[in-house]
């Protein structure tokens, strides 16, 4: 039998069938030509090289979504359901194609046994997984989940899928004589249920079924792309031409670039083709909002907000014609300014976007507009100004940089007149807050001890320009960045140790070397394999129990954890992890540049308030192991803010590991970090 | 309008300043040179005025180390002219220099059209001889208000806002063209990006007008110069902030403040 | 040096200003040491009642047919000049003030004498005068010498004892007629500053913070100090310039004097023109991270720390001791 075979209201069904095919295909394609026309407004951003690497990037996080299953109770349904649709898509197009030319050798695919068998396994699985995903939606929504009516049609139409195989296999049985088969055992076991129907209406009830579930389907084509469900297209070629499958994390430069990209987007068309490719990628999920530290702390900004405000806006001031004088503007009008300012640039968004969006790099696009406008926050303005005139944000003169050495009661090398192996490259903060600065001699001290060959670059030294990048300055980071690689171009060494984390991303990932890269490491790595090779000369032995955070540059951007833990196991301690540890670390609310910038509103609770009490509640931890001098600064206020004084102390994991250097005194034995 | 902004170099009191083996100047080691304070207010004075009531910025300096950087600066920011006269900055007092800028100003046009509005900064830090506003309103022959923080043109006039003290302000009202020394600007000076001051450097000229240089450079001679000595010093109090807490409550209370 | 010594007294609204008094201490001590005479300019329409006050000087010549407290600068010093011919005086005191802006400038211009500004000290030396002029936000002093004791001198506020300058005796009154110029700046109105705010003049304990405070949430740690103490919070012009605290909030040269009975200078590193307006307080605690700032020369207690960590502490304690 043919479904094809019918006649409705006089018209044969095959004409219906085309019919129906020619429009929904119509429709879908040029939508699709719509849309991909708007991406070609977009700037020119080169997202084609290595493309065998990217293949295996998307093959990865396209079939087997391992970013999905980071949130257990959606993970598996998605999945399923994901797997259902390549089935069935595969499935509706062979049956499509064998409707639509009825003279073709084929048959339909549900004729085929094992096609059958397949298709009813999954129908099995996915309406499960559709009766969760439901649920979840109804009863358990996550917080951020946008509960659009789009998504719910879209799972009723997934799930009318299904049961009109389902029933189609049933009726089709029935219609055939009730022979039922172990290859559609659901559909043999419907055929019982509705064994009395008469032949001639189970066949008919078989044809609507499939007619049913090629309607859907057809309707599902035009639906798609004019839905959330866009993703489901655009998704793979988003991870496919995602930056991190051949660059660092939160890459920040273009490659191939047509144009001077430093003065950032004011208009949609400035965003790059592939960032506005994310907002048609954009599933809705929430993860990203429900990740980010300034969403939680209630500032303005909500990543997954951002991209869909983008997308919102290029659909209608580009497919709508609403451009002109009336036009919004991208910028004050569509998204404000604050929160353009809001992101600490942690990454927590793209570390768990399942279609690999491009927040950050997207935020610091639209902050290079603002800068380039000098619309910048009048702190920050101080801040800038004092980078381009001294180097460092403190506003101190640059020959007070190694004043700290003065009394260290070392003799430091001076990488720029002796060979070195290491040249240490402080940092701002490290270098010149006066909260840091005992901090620094201990980290020296335990180098010098450990027999580590170390010099410095001394007033040759500027910041390294990692929140000043990602500011939106682009052109000071460039500045403060040549005149760091003439500086280093003089020095003698064989690698680097910083101490800042978002120094040591940005000289190992955004200096070009121009081919000359040396090894660069965060001074826990060193301390790691000083540890390892047994050069540190552990006198006291600590005990008890701490928590480390993990920087955001040195974690999630750098995929730096072991090494801080060794050291901390190293010294005797125990290292108890707080929820949110690893990859899901919780920014302290410092980087991008936010550090240098005022909370002009009343906010809930800052991050570094809401770590510093996720750390108080873990049994018996009093002690906040921290490596970054940014993140004294935040955490050592939060402790304060919260009331904590007491409860925990904030240390610098080189303060624990010079207690536990320290040259032996009379009668030590086992010492609390906590009096380090 | 028709605004004239004079930019002047000063010493950055950011570094630390050391007197020469001459025992009367800077030691020039370590010297750098920075934009006076109120004169960035001026510049942005002028720009604002400039964007609401139309006309041209230009910025005038004397020759002094740095002071390109800090012409493109303004250039980038929106001046439309930048001049440099080539006289040195640092052999000049203040009233050698009233009189080079005056004669520039003069050689412009004599008189000044009626919406000029000549606008260096309030003083500077080491305007030992006087401030450049009075002395060149009266080289210029032009009315002259100090301490402003505020215009607002008319025709032919403008209404001005000088600090007094305490806050307290006084309005008045003065003839066009005048000099006006600027405290600070309706807004804090703008921020300029980098990226715009490199553009400015590329594209931008800065012109260089000569202009005869003065015959007594100097009017006061500096017997000495030398740095402070402190009359005397806080006790100062040391310890873990609960120690010095500590201390400090037992000052507030002998001084009957608790 | 000359015969006499004059000294533009100052006054704002009907008040006559320290520095008048300043300068009259000054003028006096240069005036004994010199043998000249010490007198004093006073102009203004209403100006005649506060002559009395001038009790210092050997002689107050008043000039009231004008509203010369609010005329411009070069009519003030047209008038100078026209009393410097008729007193024969060579040395002219003026104040480094924003009321007197210009006056000095102008007047040395007219009169082809040298001027001096920012004089913090001055003293006679063989038939001339020494002053010393701190120059550089006060880091760097240069001693200049007006070899014949003529010139005009900016006198910097807060750098003379008051006291030297108040008598209690009456001075001599004489009236001038002084020629008045058709002015080209005329005054309008006063502009009041912000009102309703708390008056820092009359608190006895003021917690000044300065750009060391770093944020404008920590401003509010100073605040939580000041509201035990029962004070109030100020600043420095940077703070309010950036508009964490109010105008009526400012202290130094173009905000208010206040002589509280504890000052607290919290991240000020006390450019001279905020110790302008402070210095007079009776107790003065400086913190500052910078063990080299200019503030620990001239305040009572000094603490070389973060005041961020200070400030919880500091209010705790205070509360505890308070019950």
């Amino acid at each position: 039998m043919d479904p094809v075979n019918i006649n409705l209201l006089g018209l044969p069904g095959l004409v219906l069938l085309w019919a129906l095919a020619l429009l929904a295909w119509g429709v879908f394609g040029f939508r699709i030509w719509q849309l991909v026309g708007l991406l070609r407004q977009g700037r020119y951003e080169n997202r084609f090289d290595q493309p065998v690497r990217r293949l295996g990037h998307m093959i990865r996080h396209v079939l087997l979504q391992p970013r999905i299953f980071n949130e257990r109770a959606i993970g598996l349904p998605h999945f399923l359901i994901f797997w259902g649709f390549l089935v069935y898509a595969t499935c509706f197009n062979w049956s499509l194609v064998r409707g639509l030319f009825p003279f073709l050798p084929v048959p339909y695919p549900d004729e085929v046994k094992v096609v059958s068998l397949f298709l009813e396994v999954f129908s099995v699985l996915v309406l499960i997984s559709l009766a969760v995903a439901v649920a979840r939606r109804l009863f358990f929504a996550p917080p951020h989940l946008h509960l659009s009516l789009d998504a719910n049609l879209i799972l009723v139409l997934i799930g009318v899928l299904m049961l009109s195989t389902l029933f189609g296999n049933g009726f089709r049985i029935v219609s055939e004589g009730g022979h039922t088969s172990a290859w559609t055992p659901l559909g043999s076991l419907l055929a019982k249920a509705f064994a009395a129907t008469p032949t001639e209406t189970a066949h008919a009830w078989a044809n609507a079924m499939w007619w049913l579930h090629m309607i859907v389907v057809l309707f599902f084509l035009v639906y798609l792309p004019y839905s959330k469900h866009l993703h489901l297209l655009a998704a793979p070629f988003n991870v496919f031409f995602s930056q991190s499958a051949t660059r660092p994390v939160g890459d920040l430069g273009v490659l191939g670039a047509k144009e001077d990209l430093s003065a950032g987007a004011a208009r949609w068309q400035e965003l790059t083709w592939r960032q506005l490719l994310g907002g048609f990628s954009c599933a809705e999920c929430g993860r990203c909002d429900r990740a980010c530290p300034a969403t939680a702390s209630g500032y303005p900004l909500q990543p997954q907000q951002l991209i869909q405000k983008v997308k919102e806006h290029m659909i209608h001031a580009g497919l709508h014609g609403r451009q002109g004088n009336g036009a919004q503007k991208l910028i004050g009008e569509v998204i404000a300014p604050k929160e353009i300012w809001a992101c600490t640039t942690c990454m927590a968004c793209m570390n768990c976007c399942a279609v690999w969006n491009e927040q950050v790099p997207l935020i610091v696009s639209l902050r290079r507009h603002l800068v380039s406008e000098g619309d910048v926050e009048r702190t920050l303005q101080d801040m800038l100004g004092n980078l381009q005139r001294y180097g460092n944000s403190f506003g101190k003169s640059d020959r007070m940089r190694a004043k700290w050495t003065q009394t260290s009661g070392l003799k430091i090398k001076d990488a720029r007149k002796e060979a070195v192996e290491y040249l240490w490259f402080v940092g701002d903060y490290a270098s010149y807050d006066p909260r840091c600065e005992d901090i620094t001699k201990k980290t020296a001290q335990v180098f010098a001890q450990a027999g580590l060959d170390f010099g410095l670059l001394y007033e040759g030294e500027r910041n390294a320009g990692n929140d000043v990048r990602r500011v939106g300055e682009e052109g000071l980071f460039e500045m403060l960045r040549d005149k760091n690689l003439q500086a280093l171009a003089k020095a003698k060494f064989q690698k680097i140790v910083t101490t800042d984390p978002h120094t040591y991303h940005t000289l190992k990932n955004e200096y070009p070397w121009n081919g000359h890269r040396p090894e660069v490491q965060h001074y826990t790595e060193v301390l790691s394999q000083l540890a390892q090779a047994g050069k540190l000369p552990l006198n006291k032995k600590l005990s008890g129990r701490v928590t480390y955070h993990d920087p955001c540059y040195l974690g999630r951007y750098n995929g730096v954890y072991d090494a801080p833990r060794h050291v901390l196991h190293a010294l005797g301690l125990e290292v108890i992890e707080m929820p949110r540890g690893r990859d899901r670390s919780y920014c302290c609310g410092a980087g991008g540049g936010r550090i240098w910038m005022e909370d002009t509103e009343k906010i809930q609770e800052r991050p570094a308030e809401s770590r510093i009490r996720e750390a108080v509640a873990l049994a018996g931890v009093q002690t906040f192991v921290v490596a970054c001098p940014k993140d004294i600064a935040m955490f050592r206020d939060a402790v304060k803010t919260t009331g904590c004084e007491g409860k925990i102390a904030v240390r610098d994991l080189a303060e624990l590991v010079a207690k536990a250097t320290a040259p032996p005194a009379a009668g030590n034995a086992a010492t609390n970090p906590q009096t380090a | 309008m028709n605004l004239y902004v004079l930019l002047k170099m000063v010493p950055d009191t950011v570094e630390e300043l050391n007197v020469a083996a001459d025992g009367k100047s800077l030691d020039s080691e370590f010297l750098r040179f920075k934009l006076n304070d109120p004169d960035e207010h001026a510049l942005e004075q002028a720009l604002l005025l400039k964007e609401k009531h139309g006309g041209k910025v230009t910025v005038v300096t004397l020759d002094a180390p740095e002071v390109d950087d800090v012409l493109f600066t303004a250039l980038a920011k929106g001046a439309d002219r930048a001049v440099k006269l080539p006289v040195n900055q640092a052999e000049l007092g203040t009233v050698a220099a009233a009189r080079v800028l005056a004669d520039f100003l003069k050689a412009e046009a004599t008189p000044l059209p009626p919406d000029t509005l000549v606008l260096p900064g309030s003083y500077a830090i080491d305007d030992l001889e006087g401030e450049l506003a009075p002395l060149l309103a009266t080289a210029l022959e032009l009315p002259y208000v100090g301490v402003v923080c505020g215009i607002a043109p008319a025709e032919g006039k403008a209404t001005v806002r000088k600090e007094f003290a305490g806050g307290l302000r006084g309005e008045f009202e003065v003839a066009l063209p005048a000099v006006l020394g600027i405290q600070s600007a309706d807004k804090p000076p703008r921020y300029v990006p980098v990226a715009k001051v490199r553009a400015a450097m590329k594209s931008a000229r800065i012109e260089t007008v000569d202009v005869p240089p003065p015959d007594r450079p100097r009017q006061l001679e500096l017997e000495r110069t030398y740095k402070p000595e402190a009359a005397g010093h806080a006790e100062m109090l040391e310890g873990s902030p609960e120690e010095v807490a500590d201390r400090l409550v037992e000052i507030l209370v002998k001084n009957s403040a608790i | 040096m000359a015969n006499t010594i004059l000294v533009l007294a100052e006054q704002l609204r009907g008040e006559v200003t320290d520095i008048t008094f300043e300068m009259l201490g000054a003028g006096r001590k240069l005036a004994e040491a010199s043998g000249s005479s010490l007198c004093a300019v006073l102009l203004g329409a209403e100006a005649a009642p506060l002559a009395a006050k001038l009790g210092a000087a050997d002689k107050v010549l008043v000039a009231d047919d004008a509203p010369w407290d609010l005329a411009p600068a070069d009519a003030v010093a047209g008038a100078l000049e026209a009393v410097m011919q008729q007193t024969q005086a060579g040395l002219v005191l003026l104040g480094c003030t924003n009321v007197a802006a210009g006056i000095g400038s102008m007047l040395a211009v007219k009169t082809g004498l040298p001027l001096v500004n920012f004089c913090r000290a001055a003293k006679a030396e063989g038939g001339g005068v020494v002053c010393t002029s701190q120059l550089f936000g006060g880091k760097i002093y240069s001693d200049v010498k007006l070899a014949d004791g003529k010139g005009v001198v900016c006198i910097y506020p807060g750098a003379f004892p008051v006291d030297a300058g108040k008598r209690d005796q009456a001075p001599p009154i004489e009236k001038v007629d002084l020629p008045v110029a058709a002015p080209k700046v005329t005054f309008k109105q006063y502009l009041e500053p912000e009102t309703g705010d708390v008056d820092i003049t009359k608190q006895n304990v003021l917690v000044g913070v300065g750009r060391g405070i770093q944020t404008q949430d920590n401003v509010e740690l100073a605040e939580e100090l000041a509201q035990v103490l029962g004070g109030a919070v100020c600043a420095s012009r940077p703070v309010i310039d950036q508009g964490w605290l109010p105008l009526s909030r400012q202290v130094g040269k173009s905000g208010m004097t206040v002589k509280p009975r504890v000052y607290f200078a919290l991240g000020i590193s006390g450019a001279p023109e905020h110790w302008e307006g402070m210095q007079n307080s009776q107790c003065i605690i400086a913190v500052n991270t910078d063990a080299k700032a200019p503030i620990f020369d001239g305040a009572h207690y000094g603490v070389v720390g973060d005041v961020l960590e200070l400030l919880p502490a500091l209010t705790e304690k205070v509360k505890a001791k308070k019950g």
